[in-house]
């Protein structure tokens, strides 16, 4: 059987938690402000809790500053050892100066899930900072405290730790609407019902609405209606923090 | 073999058979439509309850895409599973090291697999170069994954063991029309005593009907049977070695022929060439034959560009000739014209969006 969302006229799943995969947007953060301290060469920490859009937000700032040219974008989980440096400053510039060997001096680094980043490490891309060898650098993670950073780094990011907010329900339907369209399926009430199960965090409402839909489209029903969302993720907002769990018997 | 005596071609306990779960339905809809809308699955089972079948129906599905891969984290371990996935996709992959965008990557046992290589997945899934992940393991809250990654999971679906009436339909499904070979009562008890796991019940239910099938006149199963099975290899669960009850097939004459003496085996190894290292000698003359095959190449296609200078003057000097349409040339027989056919007009076809807007906007 063809999935629900083919049989509404959707190629892909709309409501994939990849990060900024097939859609682009950003609701409820300021970006402006994020890009002018960049522009301006400051090292920033960005927090949030999982499912935020941190991911998202740097994926979006990479599309806005046209590519990955003078922008290196590293996800320090996949470390295995020291960070190359080297050959990630390597990476940035255009194919001429990569060609000469000469490192952009203008590169921009991003590095997510810093909590993997070792201090030593740390300390080098702060060095080079200072020295001028980059222009600016943003930090992401889960939390601030949970990150280990050495003298030079923690002096850098002072004061510079933003936190994304929680999201309103406006900004919520907007997402949705973002990626489904005004589609008579889901109204607002809805989704708004939904967001409040979903403990108010973006990713768990786009897994709830897809299960929802999920289940409703092949219910046959035109509307997802309360008994479908009760049916599916429960009436009142789930307080545990697993994801839904289905015991075959 | 015992299965040809009922009429069967293969085994029909063989592992592979698994097209069609029973038990598992709702199961697999879920798993295939996960994979499909490219989110990650989490599925708890106990070994034995039937989830490498689950994944099997899954590579089945998806495999005419040509990005599946299969992982198996036992042997993995501590190695790095960028390479292990890379090296599913061969020689070009590994050249670019990177990993084919759009792949599905079924990871089994995934208590054996380190935190580093499940989060370097997460990576590959974030960044799209994965579109889905279906996880097998023991236990999803002891499960070795970051609060980021669980966070990401879509789905966990517990594989509880099937029923009594499941084990009797699976029996059945792969009896065919010699269902009558075991009973209902006795499929029952040897479920029960399998603790209720369908490899090592399908395994048990093999031996009893491959005894049954060797020993008593009628070929049915019957209770001594089963009294005899769990005396000699007692209950058995998981993977443990498998003991033959049958008794062995008797040496056919062809196959007595077929037996060589100790001698002649002997004789047979010692006779095995050796590989002939080209001399000197030898190999002067084959790069000979390679540039004289080449000069040979060369000499035709210069050959072949004098001729094309010859018409081209030949044409130049019949002049009038040369100025001679298609069609002209057609009527004295130089050249012929084959019609061009129609295309055949296809039928259109009109999507209904119209019904689509209709019934959701």
């Amino acid at each position: 059987m063809e999935p629900w969302y083919r049989q509404l006229g959707f190629y892909h799943n709309p409501f994939s938690i990849k990060p900024l995969s097939y859609h682009n947007e950003i609701y409820g953060y300021d970006l402006d402000s994020i890009q002018k301290k960049i522009a301006e060469g400051n090292v920033l920490f960005l927090e949030g809790e999982y499912g935020r859009g941190k991911t998202s937000i740097l994926k979006k700032i990479i599309k806005q500053f046209g590519g990955r040219r003078n922008l290196i974008y590293y996800s320090c989980n996949r470390l295995e050892g020291q960070l190359d440096l080297d050959q990630l400053l390597k990476g940035a510039g255009s194919f001429l100066r990569r060609l000469i060997g000469n490192n952009s001096k203008d590169a921009i680094f991003l590095l997510d899930e810093v909590q993997d980043l070792s201090v030593e490490d740390g300390e080098r891309i702060a060095r080079l900072y200072n020295d001028k060898q980059i222009k600016s650098i943003i930090l992401v993670s889960h939390d601030y405290q949970d990150v280990k950073f050495g003298k030079e780094l923690s002096a850098l990011i002072e004061g510079n730790v933003i936190r994304l907010n929680e999201i309103s329900d406006q900004e919520a339907i907007r997402i949705v609407r973002g990626r489904i369209g005004n589609i008579r399926l889901l109204s607002e009430a809805t989704i708004t019902d939904i967001f409040d199960i979903s403990q108010r965090n973006p990713r768990q409402l786009l897994k709830n609405c897809e299960k929802v839909c999920r289940y409703a489209v092949e219910q046959g029903a035109r509307i997802v209606g309360a008994e479908h969302v009760r049916k599916v993720l429960g009436a009142v907002p789930n307080k545990l923090e697993k994801p839904e769990i289905k015991i075959i018997q | 073999m015992w299965y040809e005596r009922l009429g069967f071609d293969d085994n029909p306990f063989d592992d592979e058979k698994t097209s069609n779960l029973v038990g598992y339905d709702g199961v697999v809809e879920d798993v295939l439509y996960g994979i499909e809308a490219g989110n990650i699955l989490f599925i708890e089972a106990a070994s034995g309850a039937g989830k490498s079948a689950l994944l099997r129906v899954a590579i089945n599905q998806f495999k005419g895409e040509g990005k599946v891969a299969y992982i198996d984290c036992r042997k993995v371990g501590e190695v790095n599973i960028e390479e292990v996935i890379l090296k599913k996709y061969g020689f070009f992959s590994r050249l670019k090291s990177k990993i084919p965008k759009g792949m599905i990557v079924l990871i089994d046992d995934v208590q054996s697999l380190s935190q580093k290589n499940c989060e370097r997945v997460k990576y590959f899934y974030d960044q799209d170069y994965i579109r889905s992940i279906v996880f097998t393991g023991e236990s999803f809250s002891k499960v070795n994954f970051t609060p980021s990654l669980k966070d990401r999971v879509s789905k966990v679906i517990t594989l509880n063991g099937l029923s009594d009436g499941d084990a009797v339909d699976i029996v059945r499904q792969r009896l065919g029309k010699q269902a009558e070979v075991v009973s209902q009562d006795i499929i029952k008890e040897i479920f029960q005593r399998s603790n209720k796991l369908p490899k090592p019940f399908l395994e048990n239910v093999q031996h009893l009907i491959e005894h049954a099938v060797m020993n008593n006149p009628e070929m049915k199963v019957q209770h001594k049977d089963m009294e005899h099975l769990f005396k000699k290899v007692g209950t058995r669960l998981g993977h443990q070695p498998v003991k033959t009850l049958a008794k062995k097939p008797k040496v056919t004459p062809k196959k007595a022929e077929k037996k060589r003496s100790k001698k002649q085996t002997r004789k047979r190894r010692v006779k095995k060439k050796k590989k002939r290292v080209p001399t000197a000698e030898q190999r002067r003359l084959k790069i000979l034959k390679h540039k004289i095959r080449e000069e040979e190449r060369k000499l035709k296609r210069q050959l072949a560009v004098v001729e094309r200078l010859k018409s081209k003057i030949e044409a130049k000097q019949n002049g009038d000739k040369a100025k001679q349409s298609v069609k002209e040339k057609a009527q004295e027989g130089t050249v012929r014209i084959t019609p061009i056919k129609k295309k055949e007009e296809q039928p259109k076809v009109e999507v209904a969006y119209e019904d689509i807007a209709e019934k959701y906007y």
